[in-house]
């Protein structure tokens, strides 16, 4: 699993874009967006669903330690 | 298979290195072409989503003690919708790991040894990270310590010897495009600190989970506080528009030191970079590993 | 049921009792000492004295180059001849003088007896034999140890007798806790090894790893402790990295024991082993515990950014001068290219020729007689240094370099670790040679994680440094004073941490 997954890494990462500029611009763009998406809104989401969950639970069977 | 178990500082550490190194050598300058002279206004801002996401890494690896992000994303949201936020996650780790080894390449071939094609410094590095991986997680814990143990004292170093280059008129004035390039600025910080999220497929081997959302805030803070100096030293040193054009502005703060007959000290910034890649990579390599292990 | 478990604890004295289990011993005293003529061999050093009565007869018998010839007059023989004297008749019950006697029944125990320089005693019509110890032979005295010498501390060292060793610890360290366990290993050589631990401060796991991993050992004859320290290490993964510590100086045996290390002491050498071995074990020398805790702080971290150096130095030097000639100040670039004027090789090619050169004469120079040593170090110190330089073939600052390498793998204290050290030296002058300073950094980081990777008997290599241990720190970098230290290290002790004193 390692060493496919290592090649794969080399692979995209030659293939991202062709030089330091690109890269560079990309970071401008597009990229914050999207991993603020990913790794801040969807683990709120997540967080978010999980406690709804508990207290739905809570409410509905009365058995505080779920 | 025999049982792993890291301590909440090692797990804590290696989210440290992973994004204090990527961050100084590609998000610097990017923040530095948004917000200008008022970058370490857009870091500050950063502060308050940085200890939120912190925070709701910590909750969740609490909640759902000893399950990964994949165990518990479909814990959460069932079975097939949670294996599509997964696959997402999967896709963003993958995404990150491939930037930050091309970031490394990158740095190399354009500041340090041109002639040498790039291709030779990823697959090295892969193939070390690799290696690492295949030794465990708590070998990665272990080295990413020594690493971090070293590059501290380099950091504090750096930004010590820099300190008679530094002018703080640069900073003035302060705000004066307004508020719009700050936000600019703010967005790719938030991003780079989102990336600890990455932790949360570390957590479950963590060994005493007792208080972790209060170390991963102070994590954040600590982080917060590593990339004042670099942040306000690239601007001090060389200006607003000098910094804003070029590309590995911390890098150049190191060249420019010079201690006695010692003038060229970029060894070490070479070293901070290779070793906090290293980490970077090996973490998101076993993230990769361990999810694609767990979600099929 | 009772066969299943012998076999699992000796696995393979087993054989041996196969084939001699029945054969007691004869009645027919002549019979009997035939029997082991025909063993030892007529024309051996197998020896027989018969003692006769008037109604009785009895033979001593011994291996002659085994025994102590004072030993067997004095505590044997006279005591025999003297009770022949006070009865003729009979002799019941034999009273000897000698350190331990033994009742024997079957031949394969009196041939065990003989051959551990036992004389043994046998009667003409009895089924019976006495085994009495006279074990001698010529040995080495305790004498000032020659490898790993000190200014300010004790002088003795092990010699080749384990029972001469296992009390030279017991003088250091008098507590019944001390535990000796005894053995016997090889199945010719049957060489006795003792495992010696400190109840209540080594760990007992570690105890019983060790022990089990000892009771695994199938080998026909151990001539060193080297042979052990092969067969008990982790097989898990190569590691050019010794696992197992040696030493032939009883207080650093002692000193790890009271850490709560095991030591594992071989009957035929003067060097013990001591596990489980941590990196900094190996670059610690028993007088930073003897001098005072300043001098041998500065010490201890002059001894680690050496050793660093040795690793390094040749590969820093190569990786600077061939990538990264900015990084070097101008008036020294000037100063070193200047002097390479006219080389004909490129610097990695001229520093590997060196380093080998070095090696080359360092293995020469290891195992000549003294008075000829010396030759070869001026030979090759002066002439084919002064030499190479002023014949062009090297610059001056390559000589310079190779000699600190040198000079710095010479402070390693353990001679184990300077090896390794010499090997990965040449990995990483290749790498940095290929790839600059990536290479370095490279190589470095591989070992890193490689040493991380390592465990001798369960405990980290690198530990304390990683995993840390704060208490542990006092004593790892620098020395902190005896007073400060107040605990024992922790990854390889678990109770009975504190030092009470």
């Amino acid at each position: 699993m390692v060493v496919p997954m290592g090649a794969l890494i080399a692979i995209v990462s030659i293939l991202n874009s062709e030089d330091l500029i690109g890269i560079f611009r990309f970071l401008k763009n597009y990229y914050p967006l999207y991993v603020t998406f990913v790794c801040l809104i969807l683990p709120l989401v997540l967080l978010m669903i999980s406690q709804i969950k508990k207290t739905r639970e809570k409410v509905k069977g009365r058995n505080p330690n779920v | 298979m025999e049982k792993i178990s890291i301590t909440k500082i090692q797990a804590l550490m290696l989210g440290i290195t992973s994004i204090t190194v990527t961050g100084h050598l590609l998000f610097i300058p990017v923040i530095i072409v948004h917000a200008g002279r008022d970058s370490w206004i857009s870091l500050l801002l950063a502060t308050i989503p940085a200890m939120l996401i912190g925070f709701t890494v910590a909750l969740l690896s609490q909640r759902y003690q000893g399950y990964s992000m994949v165990e518990y994303s479909q814990i959460i949201l069932g079975k097939w919708f949670g294996k599509l936020v997964v696959f997402i996650f999967l896709f963003y780790f993958f995404h990150e790991a491939t930037i930050s080894i091309r970031g490394l390449g990158e740095f190399y071939t354009s500041a340090v040894t041109p002639r040498t094609p790039i291709m030779v410094f990823l697959i090295a590095m892969l193939v070390l990270a690799g290696y690492a991986v295949r030794c465990g997680l708590e070998v990665i814990a272990r080295t990413n310590q020594v690493i971090l143990v070293t590059l501290i004292p380099i950091g504090i170093l750096a930004s010590a010897l820099t300190h008679k280059d530094k002018d703080y008129r640069n900073f003035l004035p302060i705000l004066e495009d307004s508020f719009g390039p700050v936000w600019d600025g703010t967005l790719p910080i938030i991003s780079l600190y989102s990336s600890i999220f990455v932790l949360s497929m570390i957590f479950p081997f963590v060994n005493d989970t007792k208080q972790l959302k209060r170390y991963s805030i102070i994590t954040m803070i600590i982080l917060i506080m590593m990339f004042v100096g670099p942040v306000t030293g690239v601007v001090a040193i060389y200006g607003a528009e000098r910094a804003q054009g070029l590309y590995f502005p911390t890098f150049l703060t190191l060249r420019d030191i010079e201690i006695g007959a010692l003038q060229r000290l970029d060894i070490l910034g070479i070293l901070l970079w290779s070793l906090g890649s290293f980490s970077k990579v090996t973490l998101f390599l076993y993230a990769i590993v361990l999810a694609i292990a767990q979600l099929f | 049921m009772f066969k299943l478990r012998n076999k699992t604890k000796q696995p393979f004295s087993q054989n041996t009792k196969n084939l001699e289990e029945q054969q007691t011993i004869l009645s027919e005293l002549d019979e009997n000492i035939k029997k082991y003529k025909e063993i030892f061999g007529d024309k051996s050093d197998f020896s027989v004295r018969y003692i006769q009565g008037d109604s009785f007869k009895l033979a001593i018998v011994y291996i002659a180059s085994l025994v102590e010839k004072d030993i067997l007059d004095q505590h044997v023989i006279k005591p025999l001849n003297n009770q022949l004297q006070q009865s003729t008749d009979t002799i019941d019950k034999i009273i000897l003088s000698t350190n331990k006697i033994k009742d024997l029944t079957n031949q394969e125990d009196v041939i065990k007896h003989l051959l551990q320089g036992h004389s043994v005693i046998l009667y003409d019509g009895k089924t019976m034999a006495y085994a009495a110890d006279t074990e001698g032979g010529e040995r080495r005295p305790v004498s000032e140890s020659t490898t790993e010498t000190i200014v300010r501390g004790p002088r003795e060292s092990f010699n080749e007798s384990i029972m001469t060793n296992i009390g030279l610890i017991r003088k250091r360290i008098k507590t019944p806790k001390l535990k000796v366990n005894k053995k016997t290993i090889g199945k010719e050589s049957n060489t006795s090894i003792a495992v010696l631990s400190i109840d209540g401060i080594a760990k007992t796991e570690i105890v019983e790893e060790v022990i089990t991993r000892i009771d695994k050992i199938k080998i026909d004859g151990i001539l060193e402790s080297l042979y052990i320290e092969e067969l008990i290490e982790d097989p898990k993964r190569y590691t050019p990295f010794p696992t197992v510590f040696n030493s032939e100086r009883p207080d650093r045996i002692a000193a790890g024991l009271l850490e709560g290390r095991i030591a594992i002491l071989v009957d035929g050498t003067p060097v013990a082993l001591l596990v489980p071995a941590t990196m900094g074990l190996f670059l610690t020398s028993n007088e930073d515990y003897y001098q005072r805790y300043d001098i041998s702080s500065l010490m201890k971290l002059l001894r680690g950014f050496c050793f660093l150096l040795s690793i390094v130095l040749p590969g820093l030097y190569v990786g600077l001068l061939t990538y990264h000639q900015e990084m070097i100040p101008t008036p020294l670039l000037v100063a070193v290219t200047g002097q390479r004027e006219g080389v004909p090789f490129g610097i990695a090619i001229e520093i590997a020729i060196m380093e080998l050169t070095f090696e080359i004469l360092r293995e020469a120079g290891i195992r000549l007689p003294k008075t000829v040593g010396a030759a070869v170090s001026i030979v090759g110190g002066l002439v084919l240094g002064q030499a190479a330089v002023e014949a062009g073939l090297v610059g001056q600052a390559t000589v310079i370099a190779v000699a600190l390498t040198a000079i710095c793998s010479f402070t390693a204290p353990s001679y184990n670790i300077a090896i390794t050290a010499r090997m990965i030296r040449f990995i990483l002058l290749l790498l940095s040679a290929v790839l600059g300073a990536f290479g370095l950094i490279f190589g470095l980081l591989f070992l890193l994680v490689h040493l991380n990777s390592i465990r001798s008997f369960s405990v980290p290599y690198m530990s304390p440094l990683v995993p840390f241990h704060k208490e542990d720190w006092k004593d790892l970098f620098i020395r902190v004073p005896w007073r400060y230290m107040k605990q024992r290290p922790d990854e390889i002790t678990n109770d009975n941490q504190n030092r009470k004193r």
